[in-house]
């Protein structure tokens, strides 16, 4: 597998509290991939690590293999955006100004491509307005256009839908998808709107208390979540070939225990087990949404 | 490197902030210059006292370190307060180069400033004719002003890069305000007399003065510390060149480079220790 970011045993103490607990994630090439947590569960922490805002305790990360120790992980940050928690742009300058400093920045040989970055985001016709005068959903996307200027493979966004209007939110989803299908940029988004997430992701890490609880893949995470019933019987073997009869996808869990996918009738289903002498003594019925499956993982009492 | 320079020197060229400096330090300049021309116009008129050009035309200097502080804080304060700083860590910067590449912006803004005093003093030429003080003399000065300068720009920029909080604009100006009193005690007391003009004392009637120690006047160790101590500041420095008082001029200048190579270097190693927001 193909890893743009690795984490191993990543820890960042603070005097009393522990920002990142042996956080150990994979973010593969090519994926957006979701990371989700309550407040303060360490998705920033963890972002300002990769960007060399801060260092951490022990553990260590790796970007494009390279490790976080080693000289060269400049050189493998320049191959990265990022918008960590507020957009990083100059409010006294126009988005044009912004655009032109982050090429300085980047050594850039000329302005080429400038025109089109405004565009992508939007953002071409705004003129001499400064960035202070913009709206929040603007300034979002300015940010993103500014870790768009270095043409990056990998792209960190922290939280970008908060305090978007609906519109907003919907134009930053369709320009991540955008950029992660057209240019295969792979995405890691830290979010706190798991429905929005839901639209995006391909791979899920869950994050609490600095640790990693789960990563999961969306293709996964949908299997999990899918709706089903959840059956205790007598016996497993009659029920395989009622199911088989009636066409239902199943999956045999024990001698007693099978999940039924798919809207099945109760009835039908009942009545069919009932004749191929199958006693059924229990029916509970799974639709976990990502929001329910988030809670059952970190039990609960937390805002994600 | 280079690219941080280049990327620095685009925004402060497009900074309201310097080009306010800038233009305020030469109206001050100016307006200075000129009152001060009046008044030694007046004097001359009045009393045929000669006024000569050097003594007012340092008397500003004082000033240019309020406004690189003003500079250092409202600059280098956006990167924190907008966050900037990030794009320059993240896009794989150094954290040293981005250090000293903002001490080094700081530091051309601070000889610019120095630059519109020059420029704007000179308005007092026609009134009270050129300088008195040899060329070489004159040239000293003017380096050591440079040298203070770029001395102060490594201070407030070493203060501004490693205080991330909102107060730092505060600090920057109270580290100046501090310095700058402490130069001027050290000042007073080493411009105390050592003797006082004593009391008349007539022997066979003819009045003699017999002059008295003044006890407030220092000597020895202590006053070699405080010579020191003007000499290394850099706004002890500013006292002494405002007062046209070149004590040891090679010592001044050395101190200045000493501060701004210690101060550079101490504050790019702790700024590359500090965890940013």
């Amino acid at each position: 597998m193909d890893y743009v970011l690795q984490t191993e045993e990543l820890s960042k103490h603070y005097k009393t509290t522990k920002a990142l607990d042996r956080l150990t994630m994979h973010v593969e090439k090519g994926s957006i991939y979701g990371f989700v947590g309550r407040n303060g569960a360490g998705k920033t922490t963890l972002i300002r690590h990769i960007c060399g805002l801060q260092t951490p305790t022990s553990g260590s990360f790796t970007l494009y293999g390279c490790p976080n120790t080693s000289r060269e992980i400049c050189r493998a940050r320049r191959r990265i955006g990022a918008v960590v928690e507020t957009p990083s742009i100059y409010l006294s300058m126009t988005a044009e100004e912004n655009l032109r400093q982050q090429y300085q920045i980047l050594g850039l040989p000329s302005y080429d491509g400038l025109g089109e970055l405004l565009e992508l985001v939007r953002l071409q016709h705004t003129g001499k307005k400064k960035a202070r005068d913009f709206s929040l959903g603007m300034r979002q996307r300015l940010g993103i256009a500014v870790a768009l200027a270095g043409d990056p493979d990998f792209l960190i966004l922290d939280e970008p839908a908060n305090g978007l209007d609906p519109q907003g939110i919907v134009e930053i989803r369709e320009l991540i998808l955008r950029l992660n299908r057209e240019r295969q940029i792979t995405v890691l988004i830290s979010s706190h709107i798991l429905d929005e997430l839901g639209r995006l992701a391909t791979h899920y890490g869950f994050i609490d208390n600095g640790r990693m609880i789960q990563e999961i893949s969306a293709k996964e995470l949908e299997a999990s979540c899918r709706k089903r019933m959840r059956l205790t019987v007598s016996d497993t073997r009659p029920l395989t070939a009622a199911l088989d009869k009636m066409g239902l996808e199943y999956t045999v869990w024990s001698d007693t225990a099978a999940d039924v996918y798919g809207a099945a009738s109760v009835t039908e289903m009942t009545l069919a087990l009932h004749a191929a002498g199958c006693k059924v003594e229990r029916i509970h019925e799974h639709d976990e949404s990502l929001e329910s499956y988030y809670m059952n993982l970190v039990g609960g009492g937390g805002d994600a | 490197m280079r690219n941080l320079l280049r990327a620095n020197f685009y925004r402060l060229g497009r900074d309201r902030t310097f080009r306010m400096c800038a233009a305020a330090v030469l109206a001050l300049s100016v307006v200075f210059m000129l009152g001060g021309c009046r008044e030694a116009v007046q004097k001359a008129a009045d009393y045929g006292a000669v006024t000569e050009l050097d003594g007012l035309y340092f008397q500003i200097v004082p000033t240019i370190g309020i406004f690189i502080s003003i500079l250092a804080c409202l600059f280098l304060g956006v990167e924190y307060g907008e966050g900037t700083v990030r794009n320059k860590l993240s896009m794989g910067h150094t954290r040293r180069d981005v250090y000293l590449a903002n001490f080094l912006t700081v530091a051309a803004a601070s000889l610019i400033l120095q630059l519109m005093w020059m420029a704007g003093a000179c308005v007092g030429i026609p009134f009270l004719g050129t300088w008195t003080l040899r060329p070489d003399a004159l040239a000293l000065l003017f380096l050591m002003v440079a040298g203070t300068s770029v001395a102060m720009a490594a201070i407030f920029t070493c203060i501004e890069m490693l205080h991330t909080g909102r107060s730092s604009s505060i600090v920057t100006l109270l580290s100046y305000f501090a310095m700058l009193f402490a130069a001027s005690a050290v000042y007073n007391i080493l411009s105390e007399p050592e003797f006082y003009a004593g009391t008349i004392v007539t022997v066979e009637g003819v009045q003699v003065v017999e002059p008295e120690p003044n006890p407030l006047y220092v000597t020895g160790a202590l006053r070699a510390f405080y010579e020191f101590v003007m000499d290394f500041l850099p706004t002890g420095q500013i006292a002494r060149i405002q007062n046209m008082d070149m004590g040891h001029p090679l010592r001044m200048f050395l101190s200045s480079v000493l501060i701004t190579a210690s101060v550079t270097l101490g504050g790019a190693k702790l700024f590359a220790r500090t965890d940013l927001k």
